[in-house]
């Protein structure tokens, strides 16, 4: 299998758009994950991260990289807008669209682009400073192969210069088959200032493709950051996701992972606790039916004393769907007065479907406490009956009992106009 | 409040000296000739030399595993004694023919044999430095039809017992420990329980790794036929030495229908000095086999030694309706590392499977715990519950948990539950407040922190096992 993998990661660095004139610091961090691109950067099953979740059918995939927007619909495009977005940036096959999008001021607003020269103030000095760091520290082959690839790097810095709380929604499309992007945003959240972002995933066609994703967000002092990323691709294609999250102190971050779509889905959360009282809040969801693959590897890092964090993570399996979850939580030596608490549950609604979950430990320090819990079962036949008592037929209760498996995840989440989505997406997993 | 802690935990080895006895040892080193050594010199049969090479040619192509959260220098595999015995003696049939400085050794670790045996009851099969020197008892479990004997007899005179369930559980191929136990094994303890038979009295085995230098390779197979009954208990002490010493033992059970076999372990060998300097390193593959319907298979450690441990007690749950249990309390202190835990593997039909872990780490050591369970397609209504608690005593040592669940099958219930915590001030304070001084209630809040786990041990046992927890960390709380 390794030289499947390397094979692919020759093709993919040399299909890899690069242009004389790009900017200068795209250049820098192009080359710094080239030269970490060595063969063998890419995992195989072999690695322990990667054991359960095989990437086969995506290293045998001929992929080439796009170089010219694409014109879409404009009426599709702005049928994905949510209502609360004050803000919105679209990316189309990991090209940035000017065009769609309505984009934040240039004090908050910056891209590093292929084609364009490197752009210039102080909102670019502060995110170049940014760029990249929390990737190179805590990123694997992937991320890498993002920051090798990345044609346009959104850059967002909320500053709390403007009154309106920001929710910013990056609509990230894909339109063409069998094309490899990379978009990359950096996201700044100033001191004090409270914002939200989006990420949502999707595409228009129905296509294969691979979609390799990095976000990088840092929460400064006593900021606070809801960041949603909702996944609902093409059930043909791939995608690989890291987000490198550095929360300073006093600051909170809460997440809402849901992962609906892709034949193969990884998203990989690192979120560094690096100030003292930094609270992390992560939820997620993976509902995954027919053959397909949903697996989620986070880490979280309690790096100073007194921060604390809180994850819930469900899966829902059905048909001969395979859902991984591997959670680890790790207390350096110095984070004395560290909370940590962990749950995931998981749901099998097939004897073809299988679950892997495994929450980890990694504690060096003494006065903490941290505890995980992991379950692993079906629906519950009495609380089927209960249902079935009052006149409700089978399919509907079963839909019922999976709304409320998932509920915990989504009962606060701040931005409810996507629950919708969401809802359909369990229901479909009921009809099999 | 430190220095009480600290004076519990920094006690010295109790059981560290060391025997002079004449030992008869090859020399230093393995190949293909060497296997053949060990062979000859046991007289054992051409099958069982074959048994022996396969496993080293296998051995050979296999890599050492790096994946244990373990770091230990690396060991030179021809720098190691794979044989060493006393020096061969004419059959004993009484005490009083046993080499007196043997019988002093046992004193001095207050196990006197004799005494012992008449007292608790207990067969002593004793594994002196690979080979059996005495075992006690026999005739008396004879009399059911149990053996229980050293494994080279076992080989001689039960070869076809042997042949047929050795390396049905843990093939010579499994893992690079278990292919060189296989390779180049000296001794160990055999046990046959027919059908039908309740085995009257606990059967235990004492280890004692003697020679400087000398690779311990200990092979243990335990077979329990139709409705029968056994509980083995284990324990281990070894003298104080300088150089890393490599134990690789293994060992087997098989539980046949409705047969019930419980397995327990105390293990305190040297773990090396306050700056992690000697101890053993101890990898160990421990597989139990529920072969037949309703059969039990009920694992109990206590890990209180070694300066590395690599072990996984695991059951394979192939009859249906049959049940594995581990429960573990593994204490690391200094510069100990211990990575160990369990794997349930579920394939019958309801199938159970109990996990119990508790961990304490002190000083600057590391403590993991690695569990897999595993429920296979087939395995309807598999039952898991887990719990994994680790405790923390100093600021320096690390406490980990890894646990793996695999659900392949929709009616199976999984639960995983794990928490870490450490003596606080207020506990502290409350025992305080209630007249009981620091070092008394560190010794209570422990007791109660490893009371799941023990109320399982065999009674003798409990009650060594919660001296030695005392023992071993007198001086690292306060």
């Amino acid at each position: 299998m390794r030289d499947i993998a390397d094979k692919f990661l020759a093709s993919v660095l040399s299909k890899t758009d690069r242009h004389s004139s790009e900017a200068p610091l795209l250049r820098t961090i192009r080359d710094h994950a080239i030269r970490k691109l060595t063969p063998g950067a890419l995992p195989i099953s072999t690695d322990e991260s990667w054991r359960y979740t095989d990437l086969r059918s995506l290293y045998g995939l001929n992929l080439s990289s796009v170089s010219e927007s694409q014109q879409i619909d404009e009426q599709i495009l702005q049928s994905f807008r949510l209502p609360e977005a004050t803000d919105f940036v679209v990316i189309v096959d990991g090209i940035f669209s000017e065009k769609y999008s309505s984009t934040l001021s240039a004090k908050e607003f910056s891209v590093l682009s292929n084609a364009r020269a490197e752009p210039a103030g102080m909102q670019v000095a502060l995110s170049k400073a940014l760029l990249g760091t929390l990737e190179d520290r805590f990123g694997d082959g992937f991320s890498a192969l993002n920051s090798s690839g990345a044609r346009d790097i959104i850059m967002v810095t909320v500053n709390g210069e403007s009154a309106l709380e920001r929710v910013i929604q990056v609509l990230n499309v894909n339109t063409k088959k069998d094309v490899f992007s990379c978009p990359r945003i950096l996201f700044d959240c100033g001191v004090g200032v409270e914002a939200t972002l989006i990420e949502d995933s999707l595409n228009i066609g129905g296509y294969r493709y691979f979609t390799n994703n990095v976000v990088e967000l840092f929460v400064r002092e006593n900021a606070k950051v809801d960041h949603i990323q909702l996944q609902r691709e093409d059930l043909d294609s791939f995608f690989i996701s890291n987000s490198f999250v550095n929360i300073e102190r006093s600051g909170t971050y809460r997440s809402w992972a849901i992962s609906c779509g892709a034949k193969l889905s990884r998203h990989n959360p690192h979120v560094y606790l690096g100030g003292n009282g930094a609270h992390a809040d992560l939820k997620g969801l993976a509902l995954c039916d027919k053959g397909r693959v949903s697996d989620t590897h986070s880490t979280l890092y309690h790096a100073e004393a007194h921060t604390s964090s809180r994850q819930t993570h469900k899966n829902i399996a059905a048909d001969q769907a395979r859902v991984v979850f591997n959670g680890k939580i790790k207390v350096f030596k110095d984070a004395q007065g560290t909370d940590a608490a962990q749950q995931s549950r998981s749901l099998l609604l097939s004897n073809r479907a299988s679950i892997d979950a495994k929450p980890e430990l990694e504690i060096f320090a003494d006065d903490v406490k941290c505890a995980h819990g992991a379950t692993i079962g079906q629906i519950n036949d009495e609380e089927l009956f209960y249902l079935k008592a009052r006149g409700i037929d089978d399919r509907t209760a079963r839909s019922l009992l999976n709304y409320a498996f998932a509920r915990d995840v989504l009962d606060d989440l701040p931005i409810k106009s996507i629950l919708p989505s969401i809802e359909e997406n369990i229901r479909a997993l009921t009809s099999f | 409040m430190s220095t009480a802690l600290d004076s519990i935990v920094n006690q010295p080895y109790r059981a560290g000296f060391k025997t002079d006895i004449e030992s008869d040892t090859v020399d230093k080193g393995l190949s293909e000739d060497v296997v053949r050594i060990i062979s000859k010199k046991k007289n054992e049969p051409e099958w069982m030399l074959d048994f022996r090479l396969k496993a080293y040619r296998h051995w050979l192509t296999m890599k050492e595993p790096e994946w244990p959260n373990v770091k230990y220098p690396k060991i030179d595999y021809q720098d190691i004694i794979y044989y060493a015995a006393p020096k061969p003696k004419a059959t004993k049939k009484s005490m009083d023919e046993v080499d007196p400085e043997l019988l002093k050794t046992f004193d001095k670790l207050g196990v006197p044999l004799h005494e012992r045996a008449a007292l608790a009851g207990v067969a002593v099969d004793v594994v002196f430095d690979s080979v059996s020197v005495t075992t006690t008892y026999k005739e008396k479990l004879a009399e059911q039809g149990i053996i229980f004997c050293s494994f080279s007899e076992a080989v001689k005179d039960h070869p076809d017992l042997v042949k047929k369930y050795l390396g049905s559980v843990v093939p010579h191929t499994d893992n690079f420990y278990a292919a060189l136990n296989s390779a180049v094994f000296t001794d160990g303890s055999f046990c046959f329980i027919p059908k039908g038979v309740k085995c009257p009295m606990d059967l235990s085995t004492y280890f004692r790794i003697n020679t400087q230098d000398s690779g311990q390779f200990e092979r243990t197979l335990i077979v329990a036929e139709e409705d029968s009954q056994v509980s083995y208990l284990e324990g281990c002490t070894a003298p104080q030495f300088d150089t890393n010493q490599l134990h690789a033992a293994v060992v087997e059970l098989v539980a046949l229908d409705r047969a019930d076999i419980k397995y327990s372990t105390v293990q305190n060998w040297y773990a090396g000095d306050e700056n992690g300097v000697g101890g053993i390193f101890n990898f160990v593959t421990k597989r139990g086999l529920c072969k037949g319907e309703k059969s039990k298979i009920s694992w109990t450690q206590v890990e209180t030694g070694s300066a590395v441990t690599w072990k996984y007690p695991s059951c394979i749950l192939l009859g249906d309706n049959s049940i594995g249990e581990f429960y573990s309390v593994a204490l690391t202190n200094h510069l100990q590392q211990a990575d160990t835990g369990t794997k349930m593997v579920h394939i019958g039909k309801n199938t159970r499977s109990r996990i119990i872990s508790k961990g304490i780490s002190a000083g600057r050591s590391n403590n993991s715990y690695r569990g897999l369970v595993k429920v296979s397609p087939k395995a309807e209504n598999a039952r898991n519950y887990s719990q994994c608690d680790s405790m923390l005593i100093g600021q320096v040592c690390g406490a980990h948990t890894f646990p793996y669940l695999e659900v392949d099958n929709k009616s199976a219930i999984v639960e995983h539950e794990a928490s870490t915590s450490k003596i606080g001030e207020e506990q502290l304070f409350y025992f305080a407040s209630r007249g009981i001084d620091p070092e008394e209630a560190v010794s209570m809040i422990i007791n109660g922190f490893v009371r799941d786990v023990f109320m399982h041990l065999p009674m003798e046992f409990a009650v060594e096992a919660t001296k030695l927890l005392g023992l071993k960390l007198e001086g690292s709380v306060g």
